[in-house]
């Protein structure tokens, strides 16, 4: 018997004298290890480079996910109206440049009505004149 | 340092693989050369085994017998080469093959193991599979029975099947 856990019951003489037939066997040629070792360097590089790959894979996924996730919500958030505007006045307005079909978009429409809605709580701006005859009257005194 | 050959294998250490051919080489070798049949195909198996090895080695840490593991993956190995064996032999591809079958019917010789194994090969796949894990991969019926997904009373009711079937073989012969 070659094993010897568990015996499928005792070989007769017969069965036995097969079972030895069968055990010689041929020897690895001595150049089968340097070959064996030579393909586990080459995968071992192979793998490393693949972990690589799959790290730069795994972080331009997560940086393209997040960057969709900030402009989807950018441009799906409301612009925030500010409180000292006119809702009623700004509405107005944004409905007479709709009207007037201008090429812009609903979102610039509504920006805008908003800074007419404004009107004269904005902060005032100073404007560059390239000469004092330019100005408005009353400021080139 | 076997004990301790899973994790270090899992790490990817060369040295650790080298151990692991000299401990289990040889056997993994003359198993795939009775499934198999000839040395060149023995060879490219036993470096499937050891390149699957390396390629599925996150799993290793988990593995406590590494030689019943390494016998799994030849007998993947060995089953997919042995497909294609049939299939160049169908489409008359495999000269060696052929040369090998009309080896056994031109001898008369049948003690030498070579030729037995010959016979052996036209064995039921699973008988086959369980013979050369049996006695050239020097395994017991229990790592026979986890490799092959049968039970170890299978297993050895296989083998004995086996020889049986092998000695009426040869009786039959003129």
């Amino acid at each position: 018997m070659i094993g010897n856990d568990l015996p499928p019951g005792d070989l007769p003489p017969d069965l036995s004298a097969i079972e030895r037939a069968l055990s010689g066997g041929p020897l690895p040629s001595p150049a089968l290890r340097g070959l064996v070792t030579a393909q586990v360097e080459q995968e071992l590089r192979r793998s490393k480079q693949l972990d690589f790959w799959q790290y730069a894979a795994a972080v331009a996924a997560v940086t393209l996910v997040v960057m969709n996730l900030t402009l989807t919500v950018s441009t799906a958030s409301p612009q925030r109206s500010d409180p000292g505007i006119d809702r009623e006045k700004q509405a107005a307005i944004q409905r007479q440049l709709e009207d007037m079909q201008l090429p812009l978009s609903p979102q610039e429409i509504r920006r805008q009505s908003m800074l007419m809605a404004a009107g004269a709580e904005l902060m005032p701006v100073g404007t560059p004149h390239s000469s004092i005859r330019e100005m408005p009257e009353g400021l080139n005194r | 340092m076997e004990k301790d050959l899973p994790r270090r294998l899992a790490a990817g250490d060369t040295a650790a693989y080298q151990e692991a051919y000299d401990l289990y080489g040889a056997v993994l070798f003359r198993t795939a050369m009775r499934l198999l049949g000839g040395r060149a195909d023995a060879e490219d198996a036993v470096q499937e085994v050891f390149a699957a090895l390396v390629r599925s080695r996150d799993r290793l840490i988990r593995v406590t017998n590494v030689k019943a593991y390494l016998f799994v993956s030849l007998r993947h190995v060995a089953g997919r080469m042995y497909r294609r064996q049939q299939n160049q032999a169908a489409t008359g591809l495999d000269e060696t093959k052929c040369h090998v079958d009309a080896s056994i019917h031109a001898s008369d010789d049948w003690e030498t193991a070579d030729r037995l194994w010959r016979v052996v090969a036209s064995l039921p796949a699973e008988q086959r599979d369980v013979l050369a894990l049996k006695i050239q991969g020097e395994l017991t019926f229990k790592e026979i029975g986890a490799i092959c997904g049968i039970s170890a009373n299978t297993a050895a009711s296989r083998y004995r099947y086996a020889l049986e079937k092998l000695k009426q073989m040869m009786e039959e012969r003129p």
